[in-house]
């Protein structure tokens, strides 16, 4: 997917204006309809995954399409649960959630408070509204949709919709098309995840999805940034019956993207724990993403970050960071204690809360063959065994990690300064040696140390890959 | 650290000076000495000229018998620790480049230098050498790359000449906040007590205060310098080197003092002025 964000973003920049629909506010409802409708056909065209024209088009939509689109898109998940409904209105919400963004760019929301909105439709259109909503349930044969003469109203890919989302109801699936729909909106939230654009503070009535982007641990810059994941977690949620293994699949693997592309997302989170609290995964990526929170490169947000009035991080400091990533690690590894990645990071983080025996303890549970977990592992345990003053197993540990990754410096670093602290003048140029002695170019060079705050995410392809099979085209045939 | 074996001290002394007085014959390789960096200055600038006796020392409050004080004639082993992060790139770069080839360019005769870059990747880009040149076209083709361990850079360029016996002024320029080292900043400040060098550091001023280079100058009797641009970068690292020149080493051999543990240092020079020194060191 990593490939395929980066050549669809530089599509999508050229070819923003190609939007399927004009832009109209929320005073044009008929156009809204047909975007509906437009929509509905390309969430079934999409091939999950491929960088397609729908992709393409849908990331080209202007802030105002996606708000208003988002408003139908709520009534129409509405009326296919009951097409007989006929007045809506989105209720008032505070709004907070946090994005990042990839390349070491950093995005952090801020919130706002939207307040509640009447939804007004003609009657011709909040018609055609519910006949689409027949066909995306599934349920043009009920007796509610036969008697909006649904089966007469849709053709050529929509009657083809209809016939699938038919079948996949008949087959215990009511949310097929949410399903589709959520991957659609996936594929153009990471097409899209680099677009910023300038903030308007007076625009209440809309969700805002403020962000700040860092390089290298400064702010960058403050701006707006698309609803998609927003948009996904909508269509998520309508699916029924919960739990759902697919909306599971969904958080982690979404989550996990996130957090290797350093994109990070409170609000996503924290509505994963809503729906799966005692899911050892999501408990784990909400504790990697509290402890990436509590690091320098992003706690430098709240000392570099400049935002428009009103607004403000929603991030904790350091410690307070630490402190929510202990509990969500600690969860993890209650609910799975066979999980040796969650040791891995609570050792971390107990360590950096200043709990080194603790820390100890813990690293000591991870039992792994994975050479990339035994080197964190080693190199907290080195960390935390110096704190406790027990120099000889520091400099086992720090060694051990040396030789599980030869050409990474931290292990070496950290062998130099251990021998300095002791006055061990000998040994710390012996280490420091070695650190003079890695090749200089940085693709020569192999530390995981300086991937630790992503690591976490490295499966995302995978993880995306399983989340997709069951819709893909070829699956389907 | 500050201690060293006096046989080393001793022999750049007779290589570099060439005035020592006989009675530093007497020490003994099994006995440690101290060197303290000291710069001394009143009204008009630094103050030259003092000698031994001009100065007092205590160390953990005992008054000490220096051996000896040298100026000017020692020479220099400069490493410079250049943060080559991403936030270091175009006009930056060149201006770091060319403030680095001001600072080489104003080197002596017998000094060394040497070139520690860092962005998440430390590297010893030119060891430490009298072969000014070398260095000169390792910090030409530097270039800036990646996040920013500072606090790894500052270890690594500490350690550069750790074991070499000449008197070390580290230069170390950043214009960000560490995200990516390993090492802890307390940590490398510990090891900063225990270290020779000296360190002279030049930030971009920023909504993030450098907390760390502050410390670090601190305890090794450097200095901070924060900038607000970088047009006129190469006149601070002269300002430096300059600065640096004008600095006393004093030695003296501990007495009345435990060996082990912090030993809080208090300089003063006799003769009045504002005196700038670590304000201790770690045995």
């Amino acid at each position: 997917m990593k490939s395929l964000a980066t050549a669809l973003f530089f599509v999508a920049t050229t070819l923003s204006a190609r939007t399927p629909l004009d832009a109209r506010g929320l005073d044009d409802p008929g156009s809204r309809v047909a975007r509906i409708e437009w929509w509905l056909n390309a969430t079934f065209e999409h091939d999950p995954g491929t960088p397609d024209t729908t992709v393409v088009d849908i990331s080209g939509w202007s802030t105002a399409d996606l708000e208003a689109f988002r408003i139908d898109l709520r009534v129409f998940v509405q009326l296919m649960r009951d097409p007989r409904l006929s007045s809506f209105k989105t209720p008032a919400k505070e709004l907070d959630c946090i994005d990042c963004f990839a390349a070491r760019r950093d995005v952090t929301q801020a919130r706002l408070l939207v307040p509640e909105r009447r939804i007004h439709y003609t009657d011709a259109q909040l018609h055609r509204l519910k006949v689409l909503a027949c066909a995306a349930a599934g349920t043009v044969e009920s007796v509610d949709c036969v008697g909006l003469h649904a089966d007469r109203e849709i053709a050529g890919g929509l009657r083809q919709l209809a016939a699938r989302t038919t079948a996949a109801r008949r087959g215990g699936d009511d949310s097929y098309v949410l399903r589709r729909a959520a991957l659609l909106h996936t594929d153009v939230a990471m097409v899209t995840a680099h677009s910023l654009r300038p903030v308007d503070t007076s625009a209440t009535d809309a969700e805002p999805s403020v962000r700040v982007h860092m390089v290298d641990g400064q702010a960058a810059g403050v701006g707006v940034g698309e609803i998609h994941w927003a948009i996904g977690r909508d269509l998520i949620d309508a699916i029924r019956p919960r739990p759902d293994a697919m909306a599971r699949l969904w958080y982690v693997a979404t989550s996990a993207w996130m957090q290797r592309d350093q994109q990070y997302d409170p609000g996503h989170l924290q509505r994963a724990r809503e729906l799966f609290p005692d899911d050892a995964s999501i408990a784990f990526l909400s504790g990697t993403h509290a402890e990436t929170f509590a690091s320098p490169g992003i706690q430098s947000a709240l000392k570099t970050a400049v935002l428009p009035t009103g607004l403000t991080l929603r991030m904790g400091n350091e410690s307070s960071e630490l402190k929510t990533a202990e509990a969500m690690l600690q969860r993890a590894v209650q609910i799975d204690p066979s999980f040796p990645e969650a040791h891995v990071h609570l050792g971390h983080v107990l360590l950096a809360r200043g709990k080194p025996q603790a820390a100890v303890a813990e690293l000591a549970a991870v039992g792994t063959p994975d050479p990339l977990l035994r080197y964190y592992a080693d190199m907290f345990l080195g960390a935390a065994e110096e704190a406790l003053s027990h120099p000889d197993a520091a400099r086992a540990a720090y060694e051990r990690a040396a030789a599980l990754f030869p050409r990474a410096q931290s292990p070496l670093l950290a062998l130099s300064a251990l021998y300095a602290r002791r006055s061990d003048r000998g040994g710390a140029t012996k280490a420091i040696g070695s650190v003079f002695d890695l090749p200089q170019d940085a693709e020569s060079r192999d530390d995981p140390w300086w991937r630790y705050t992503t690591v976490q995410g490295r499966n995302a392809g995978d993880l995306l890959d399983r989340l997709r099979a069951p819709f893909l085209h070829a699956a389907e045939r | 650290m500050n201690i060293r074996s006096v046989t080393a001290t001793l022999f750049l002394a007779a290589g570099a000076i060439g005035t020592a007085r006989a009675q530093q014959a007497t020490f003994s390789s099994r006995i440690d000495a101290v060197r303290v960096d000291v710069l001394v200055t009143d009204a008009n600038g630094p103050v030259s000229g003092l000698g031994p006796a001009d100065f007092e020392i205590r160390d953990n409050g005992v008054l000490q018998q220096i051996d000896l004080v040298s100026f000017e004639q020692v020479p220099l082993n400069v490493v410079l620790a250049l943060d080559m992060s991403d936030s270091v790139a175009g006009d930056r770069l060149d201006r770091l480049r060319a403030a680095g080839a001001a600072i080489l360019g104003g080197l002596q005769s017998g000094d060394q230098a040497a070139l520690v870059t860092f962005s998440h990747v430390v590297r010893l880009a030119a060891k430490l050498s009298a072969d000014i040149g070398t260095v000169r076209t390792a910090l030409a083709r530097a270039t800036g790359d990646g996040s920013t361990s500072l606090v790894d850079g500052v270890f690594m360029g500490m350690q550069v000449g750790a074991s070499d016996a000449g008197r070390e002024l580290l230069v170390v320029f950043s214009d960000g906040l560490d995200t990516a080292s390993w090492l802890s900043a307390d940590k490398v400040l510990d090891v900063a007590k225990r270290s020779d060098a000296v360190t002279y550091a030049i930030s971009v001023r920023s909504h993030a205060r450098p907390e760390f280079l502050r410390d670090v100058a601190s305890f090794t009797g450097g200095r901070l310098f924060e900038v607000e641009r970088t047009e006129r970068l190469d006149s601070v690292f002269l300002q430096i080197l300059q600065e640096f020149r004008q600095r006393y080493l004093i030695s003296y051999m501990p007495r009345g003092v435990a060996k082990e543990g912090w030993h809080k240092l208090e300089v003063r020079a006799r003769r009045g002025g504002t005196v700038k020194a670590r304000p201790g060191y770690q045995s």
